[in-house]
């Protein structure tokens, strides 16, 4: 299989020319393909809500890379739905740019929009699916791929890419040329890239990009040796959606309704939610062909992610600016959430506003009251202290890899690859004053900290070293620290290939250690926010194997199998992180067993696939945050003794009906379950709340995030450089992770004391708690998309593509893709309150509807 | 290689286009409000005078028509307004949800179910408040405007026993209350005075100023504690003692009560019987 691999890997390197128009044709489309899958991963980029901290995008272009023929057809088609194959989460798939591991140190995931905008430069990639061998990482669930970046690895040419398209941004432009390889061995390879739009598709949200590569390759020793510079960077200042809930989507009419930006004095818009990334990358690689059976590659690599994302913030007395706050909506203002009610329709008639011109009623955030407000504080209050203010919430990270990796053939059978790996991240968090919206400065103490520790003047201090700061616009207040991060790994691998069987094992041993080191001495943790924490230290050992069984030229079956323990992920290791260095409990390696069972055939008329998977988790830590606006602040609920198991069987199959015309399927049934009740702890960030530590009983719930049942069917046709496609895309059993709060016993208990207090029969008080504890279920779907190519042979090797894909052409307005439960519990001073059980209902983001990826590409 | 220098030229454009469009945002120039009223615009006096004539509210949930106690009238079809200049709001936090206003004649409170009033209805900013849709009525004696939607208790056959004032919701608030010019501060004078005056109607709920008082327990105590909902703490005017009610949830509420004698600027209230002051922030008391 390896060798199959490596063939294909030559063929899309451009390596090996088939001269096969198809073939070629093929690869255009999964170039295209692959584009167009960066980009909705972009679009899953701005979902992004930092009130709930969502552990982040949940996307893997990896599937959409790989040549398998289920990942390859689930990966591109299935993305807008949020399908990641097996149910894997982003940190179970290894990254790599020129064999050197990107994934975060703090956060686990690898941030693709580091490498946004720079498609072209990106497409040579070496993939390995789930558990097979690798020839240049030990892997990981979902595998692993290394983008090949190396001047030297891209194809002689010049490339123009014009594109258009109507999601988070319009226009994309890409001018790249490489120089291949000299005759002095030389390679140079540019690229400079751009994408815009004024306003995407989600009404007030914008997209400005730029990206450039630069890579220099140098061979010697008759290209025995070669030393290559790679860097790139991809500065981006995107804006972004919210979620929001039903009630709001409904009003407004509009899924896409985005609460996050609103008019300004002059008429224009304003998004508060800006991220403004910048992720420098070096990379510099050295591959020494030793002789004919050994190969070393070298490589150290520098990057500094640059993250800031804004946020309005306000503080004192100020009324909460957000224009979708749930005692704004109606269902509130009005006391009934029944849409019939008339007061309730004036209510709604009012927040939405008419829609006509900058008419939005109260369903947009009011600048122009917001620095009203500041300005008549500055000149008349009683504390000058801006009101509101917008905060950028940054996330920055120095990290510093080097790896080497042996690859030895030992003889025609057998392959011995060793890799050795060592990395450091110093991650800053920190929050900077980004805007004072007309205030002169804003005082660094907890907003709410003089209501509720009165009198106590060090307590509300966010930073006692430097009390009752006065900070300005660039100002560093309210959190600050930083991460230091240390990784260190040496694997091997021996795979043995014979003419009927095919094995190998491969063994990990891992050594992370990390520690925060506070930057300011917070009033409510005076003894554990400053200075450098507790240095948490593990040893992970893995081990991994698996064999194939030719059962003849067209049949094979294969089996993998691997155990790992997986350190806990310095973001998930605290219990509030921003202003204490006190660890979450339950602070141990998270324990993976996972195991599949694959059977793989090909035909002249048929292909494909059928596996089944199944793997474990044990002892994982999860934590989710969100912010709690009757207390006022971040509170942080984190689980540990987490088990988990993701299953199910997958199957992929591609049909030549007749010439010209194939039929392609790609479907699974998975589930992805806790396996028991974790414990769990409640950490309120300002100290408002007691630490409440209980279990949660979420056995048996789905862990969400992605479709447990999806599936494509497609058909091709080819004809004349010209390829027409249309593909029907399902998915069913999509859940919302659900949210601990709610499902902890004393929260349920509380549920049916109200309802005992309340009279009701205990058959009505159970189903009032079924209903309580109900995990949300998305609807299922399905979703149509088409897509037209065209490719155009000119003189003189000139070629020029053009490829329209229309993504669903059915208009299907009301996919939900995701979102979350909200953190929230409907309570009142006597308990819960009954009425209102339905009080905080999840937030959702929706599918864009119709929406079209126009591509022209000149090779010349 | 013509079309290569294009593309040069178009992406060399273009990121120039894409860096000119920064979104960095200055200090916008923030127009004073300004509000005209086509209704009537009567005293606060005559409100308050005219208020017993108007008609019963319509209440939400069909319970119209049901004889009750109400302390509370509709302003419906009144095509009246009145027009007062803020003299207390929600700043501290000692005052919640209301802001009061005062004309030549006496004062109101505004009652609201929004927080963070003081933002845009600061001290000395002219108020507008169009009556029709409204609702007047008492709480705990003193006259406040308020919404259509009332908290209303039912007699155990199902009748109304009571509908008191609600608090305007957002809908409410927003249509019916308008600001007009630029805030000013300075032209909320308090009424100075030594003694405490009798509690009329028209001055009521008016923003005064007692000069040469003292507080009973100066230095020892404070205004509210935490937890206890309210703080009471006797103000001697002239002799008097009179109580000054703070809520927990006032940013002062933790401050010790100051020591001598000074003035003390405060809200003239009354609760049913009982003398009460109200004092909007820290700023209300000067003491050396």
């Amino acid at each position: 299989m390896v060798r199959n691999k490596l063939l294909s890997i030559l063929v899309a390197l451009g390596i090996l020319n088939t001269g096969f128009a198809q073939t070629d044709f093929e690869k255009t489309r999964k170039d295209i393909q692959r584009e167009n899958s960066y980009e909705l991963s972009a679009i899953d980029e701005s979902m992004q809500d930092e009130d709930a901290d969502l552990a982040g995008q949940n996307f893997s272009t990896l599937a959409t890379l790989s040549n398998d023929p289920f990942l390859s057809e689930v990966g591109y088609q299935l993305s807008s739905f949020r399908f990641t194959p097996r149910g894997y989460k982003n940190k179970y798939a290894q990254t790599l740019i020129n064999g050197i591991e990107f994934n975060s140190q703090i956060r686990g995931n690898f941030n693709y929009s580091m490498i946004g905008g720079m498609n072209d430069a990106t497409r040579n990639a070496t993939t390995q699916d789930y558990l097979q061998a690798s020839l240049f990482s030990f892997g990981d669930l979902s595998g692993a791929q290394n983008y090949e970046m190396r001047a030297g690895s891209y194809a002689k040419g010049t490339k123009a890419t014009v594109t258009y398209t109507n999601r988070n941004y319009q226009q994309r432009m890409m001018l790249s040329h490489h120089s291949g390889m000299s005759k002095e061995g030389w390679a140079f390879s540019a690229l400079l890239g751009g994408r815009y739009a004024y306003e995407g598709n989600v009404e007030g949200t914008f997209y400005h990009n730029l990206a450039y590569f630069f890579a220099v390759e140098k061979q010697w020793d008759n290209g025995r040796q070669s030393l290559s510079l790679t860097t790139f960077g991809s500065p981006v200042q995107r804006a972004q959606q919210s979620a929001s809930v039903q009630e709001a989507y409904d009003i407004k009419k509009n899924n896409l309704y985005n609460s996050y930006w609103g008019y300004m004095p002059d008429g224009s818009k304003r998004n508060s939610r800006v991220v403004t990334a910048y992720d420098p990358t070096v990379v510099l690689s050295h591959i020494w062909k030793i002789n004919r059976l050994n190969k070393l590659t070298t490589g150290l690599a520098f990057h500094y992610n640059r993250y800031g994302s804004t946020a309005l913030n306000w503080f004192g007395n100020a009324a909460d600016p957000r224009p979708d706050y749930y005692r704004y909506l109606p269902s509130y203002t009005s006391s009934t959430y029944n849409t019939l009610d008339p007061v309730y329709k004036k209510h709604a008639q009012f927040w939405a506003g008419t829609g006509e011109g900058t008419n939005r009623g109260r369903s947009q955030i009011a600048w122009n009251d917001i620095y009203e407000a500041n300005k008549n504080n500055n000149e008349s209050g009683a504390n000058k202290s801006a009101l509101f203010i917008v905060e950028e919430r940054r996330n920055d990270a120095m990290e510093t890899s080097f790896n080497t990796t042996l690859e030895k053939k030992i003889n025609e059978e057998i392959t011995f690859v060793a890799g050795v790996n060592a990395r450091h991240t110093l991650g800053k968090t920190f929050d900077v004053v980004a805007d004072l919206l007309g205030a002169t400065y804003l005082l660094d103490v907890d907003k709410y900290g003089e209501r509720d520790f009165p009198g106590n003047l060090d307590v509300k201090q966010n930073d006692l070293l430097h009390p009752d700061r006065q900070v300005k616009e660039g100002d560093i207040f309210g959190y600050n620290y930083e991460m230091n991060v240390t990784g260190t790994n040496a694997w091997l691998q021996m795979h043995h290939n014979y003419e009927h069987l095919e094995f190998f094992y491969a063994a990990k041993l891992s050594a992370t250690n990390f520690y925060r080191d506070g930057k300011m001495k917070n009033g409510r943790y005076p003894n554990s926010s400053y200075g450098k924490g507790q240095v948490h230290t593990f040893i992970d050992p893995a081990v991994k194997a698996g064999v194939v069984y030719k059962i003849s030229g067209r049949n094979l079956v294969s089996v993998n199998g691997m155990y790992k323990h997986q350190a806990p992920l310095p973001y998930d290791a605290y219990t509030t992180q921003r202003i204490s260095d006190e660890a979450s409990p339950g602070l141990v390696s998270e324990k993976i067993t996972s195991a599949d069972v694959n059977y793989v055939f090909t035909y002249p008329k048929v292909n494909g696939r059928v596996s089944g998977f199944f793997t474990n988790y044990q002892d994982g830590i999860q934590k989710i945050s969100y912010y709690n606006d009757s207390y006022r602040t971040f509170v942080h609920h984190s689980i540990h003794d987490v088990d988990k198991q993701n299953f199910g069987v997958e199957a992929a199959f591609k049909y030549t009906v007749i010439k010209n015309v194939t039929l392609s399927m790609a479907g699974t049934w998975s589930q992805f379950v806790y396996t028991k009740d974790p414990m769990g702890n409640v950490r309120y960030e300002n100290g408002t709340g007691d630490d409440i530590n209980e279990g949660v009983a979420i056995k048996n719930y789905h862990v969400g995030g992605s479709p447990e049942i999806a599936g494509t069917c497609g058909v091709q046709y080819f004809w004349n450089f010209w390829w027409f496609e249309v593909n029907v895309n399902g998915i069913a059993n999509n859940y919302l992770d659900p949210s601990y709060i709610q499902r902890t016993p004393s929260v349920i208990k509380s549920v049916r004391d109200a309802a005992t207090a309340a009279n009701y029969t205990s058959a009505q008080k159970e189903a009032l708690v079924n209903q309580w504890i109900a995990q949300t279920k998305l609807d299922d779907a399905i979703t149509v998309d088409f897509s037209i190519s065209k490719l155009l042979y000119l003189k003189g090797g000139k070629q020029v593509n053009f490829n329209l894909n229309v993504m669903n052409v059915l208009n299907n307005r009301g996919v939900r893709t995701g979102g979350y439960e909200q953190g929230r519990l409907p309570m009142t001073n006597e308990g819960m309150d009954l009425a209102n059980l339905n009080k905080f209902p999840p937030k959702f983001y929706y599918m864009q509807g119709l929406n079209v990826f126009l591509n022209v590409g000149y090779k010349f | 290689m013509k079309i290569k220098y294009l593309n040069i030229v178009i992406i060399v454009l273009s990121t120039f286009f894409y860096s000119c469009d920064r979104r960095d945002y200055d200090v916008p120039e923030i127009e004073a409000p300004a509000y005209s009223t086509s209704k009537e615009i009567i005293s606060i006096a005559d409100l308050k005078t005219l208020s017993s004539t108007f008609p019963l509210p319509f209440i939400v949930d069909g319970y119209e028509n049901k004889v009750g106690n109400f302390e509370v009238r509709s302003m419906d079809n009144t095509n009246k307004a009145i027009k007062g200049i803020v003299t207390a709001n929600d700043e501290s936090g000692n005052i919640y949800k209301q802001f009061y206003i005062q004309d030549n004649t006496g004062a109101i409170t505004i009652g609201s179910n929004l927080t963070g009033l003081f933002g845009l209805f600061t001290v000395g900013q002219e108020v507008i408040i169009e009556l029709d849709g409204l609702n007047i009525g008492k709480y705990g004696g003193s006259f406040q405007i308020g919404g259509r939607i009332h908290y209303i208790s039912y007699n155990p056959n199902g009748t109304v026993k009571n509908a008191s004032i609600g608090r305007l919701v957002p809908e409410e608030f927003h249509t019916h209350i308008f600001r007009n010019g630029k805030a000013n501060p300075a032209s909320v004078v308090p009424t100075v005075l030594t003694s405490m005056p009798v509690i009329t109607e028209t001055n009521r709920n008016t923003l005064v100023r007692f000069d040469n008082v003292s507080f009973v327990g100066g230095g020892s105590t404070i205004f509210a504690t935490k937890g206890a909902g309210y703080g009471t703490v006797q103000l001697n005017i002239g002799g008097q003692n009179v109580g000054i009610r703070t809520s927990e949830y006032a940013d002062f509420a933790a401050d010790t009560i100051p020591t001598g004698t000074g003035s003390v600027i405060c809200i003239l209230g009354k609760y049913n019987n009982d003398n009460q002051l109200t004092i909007r922030s820290r700023k209300d008391l000067i003491f050396n």
